[in-house]
């Protein structure tokens, strides 16, 4: 889609209501932010397209309720706003907006440590799959009942090891994008995620 | 409302701007100087700890030991690794090699420091802060700080060799010297016993079996003959023409004790039978 026809097109400061949705829509993100120096109208595009999975990754991390959960997501955006000029098109947007939502949540988890329970694991029952690599494992995963006990099994980990677990099992991310939102080199992705498995594990055996 | 929206309407509630490129070029700036400063330190606290080391070398005991120096470089040595990681892309870098090259930085300039004597000029100033002597010791305290200066280590060793040099030197003079008085080793006497095989070889050469200084000596005896014949006996003898080999037969006879000594010392040859009459 040409963006001149785009830029021709919009008449108000209300993007949403001049701009062919279906068309901006469709754009890559790289070239969406390069459109959010001419108008931040098109910020909300990216909004948009990220918000679902911010918010899933800061409750699964930070944990708290709804709008607690909503006033950290809001200061990501803010800051992804404030430091756009700092996104390389040699990454990828998404890998950079969680490395963003990865520091809210520690500065958030560090003020607020009390409240770091009640992590939400929706889809806990493919993590257990995932993390029972053996079958004494799973066994006393069924024993326990999974969801609750799930729950503050992983709020009993820390940070670190509970944000790479989710980012690997849950997001989905890879090695390289992992190491890209905590800023850390690949092979220390590896140990982590090693130490966050036995870490896990040990944990599970003391609950028994 | 939506939070897309909510975020928006705080942009232009709050008017929040976007930072400009160089806000983040000034950044990575900041942290990559803070980096070479942050080494810089450390090399520092390595050469001030190995001029100490140096100073007190075996003397150093576990009290004396410069504790301060290894503790502030590591902790350079941490810092300027931390700084390091906040540059830009740098973070992907494993900690092995980062460190690594930290390390062999700080240990070239320390080094460096350490051995054109800076370290010493360092810690001499901070000796002058009041406090330095109660978190660190000081050459008043240390038997073996402060004494000699570790830029002159390198002159130390030239010395050393200087004064074996002067001692090998005073040897020989004082041995030349007591030759001398003994009149044994002396440089004469090596020269006459080169004199003498010099005078071996061309006796060896000779068909008359009498070198230049032989014929000298026998010049000197015809002289010494004449005048004696001249003065003891009005007789004229033909004895002048004979030969070398005749005279040699001849003249030993006529010859008086002291010129038979003479000619004795000065001969090179074997002394000959004398027939003192």
């Amino acid at each position: 889609m040409d963006i001149k026809k785009i830029k021709r097109n919009n008449q108000d400061s209300n993007l949403s209501k001049s701009l062919n949705l279906r068309g901006v829509e469709e754009m890559d993100d790289e070239e969406l932010v390069s459109l959010v120096f001419q108008d931040k109208e098109f910020f909300g595009v990216l909004i948009r397209r990220y918000e679902a999975r911010i918010i899933k990754y800061v409750t699964r991390i930070a944990g708290g309720n709804k709008e607690a959960v909503e006033d950290v997501v809001q200061n990501i955006f803010i800051k992804a706003y404030v430091n756009l000029n700092s996104f390389k098109k040699s990454e990828r947007f998404g890998s950079w907006i969680y490395g963003i939502a990865h520091n809210e949540c520690i500065d958030n988890w560090r003020k607020y440590k009390k409240h770091s329970g009640n992590v939400s694991l929706e889809s806990n029952g493919e993590l257990l799959a995932i993390l029972a690599s053996d079958e004494d494992l799973e066994r006393a995963l069924i024993i326990k009942d999974g969801e609750n006990d799930i729950r503050n099994l992983l709020d009993k980990l820390p940070i670190k090891f509970r944000e790479v677990l989710v980012l690997k099992y849950l997001e989905d991310k890879d090695y390289g994008e992992i190491g890209n939102i905590l800023k850390k080199p690949t092979s220390t992705v590896g140990t982590l995620l090693r130490r966050a498995k036995k870490r896990f594990k040990q944990i599970l055996s003391e609950n028994r | 409302m939506s939070l897309d929206r909510k975020i928006l309407e705080r942009i232009e509630r709050e008017n929040i701007k976007i930072r400009p490129e160089w806000f983040f070029a000034v950044k990575n700036f900041v942290f990559g100087t803070g980096t070479i400063l942050i080494s810089i330190l450390g090399s520092i606290s390595l050469a001030l700890l190995f001029d100490i080391s140096a100073q007190q070398g075996k003397s150093m005991t576990w009290l004396s030991a410069p504790y301060l120096w290894a503790v502030l470089f590591a902790i350079f040595l941490m810092g300027s690794y931390w700084l390091v990681t906040k540059i830009d892309l740098l973070y992907r870098v494993r900690f092995v090699p980062i460190m690594g090259m930290l390390l062999c930085i700080s240990l070239s300039f320390g080094y460096l420091t350490f051995a054109n004597g800076k370290a010493e000029e360092i810690r001499l100033e901070l000796e002058k802060i009041p406090i330095y002597d109660v978190i660190a010791p000081t050459s008043k305290d240390l038997p073996g700080v402060g004494k000699k200066p570790a830029s002159s280590y390198n002159e130390d060793i030239k010395q050393e060799e200087g004064e074996e040099d002067k001692n090998r030197n005073k040897d020989e003079e004082d041995y030349d010297k007591q030759d001398k008085k003994e009149g044994g080793d002396d440089e004469s006497d090596f020269e006459t016993e080169s004199e003498d095989e010099d005078e071996l070889e061309r006796s060896e050469n000779r068909e008359d079996g009498r070198d230049e200084v032989e014929e000298e000596d026998w010049q000197e005896f015809e002289s010494v003959k004449e005048d004696v014949e001249n003065g003891s006996e009005n007789t004229g003898n033909g004895q002048n023409e004979d030969s070398d080999s005749d005279r040699d037969d001849e003249n030993d006879e006529d010859l008086e004790e002291d010129e038979v000594s003479e000619v004795e010392d000065s001969d090179a040859g074997e002394p000959e039978e004398i027939d003192e009459a």
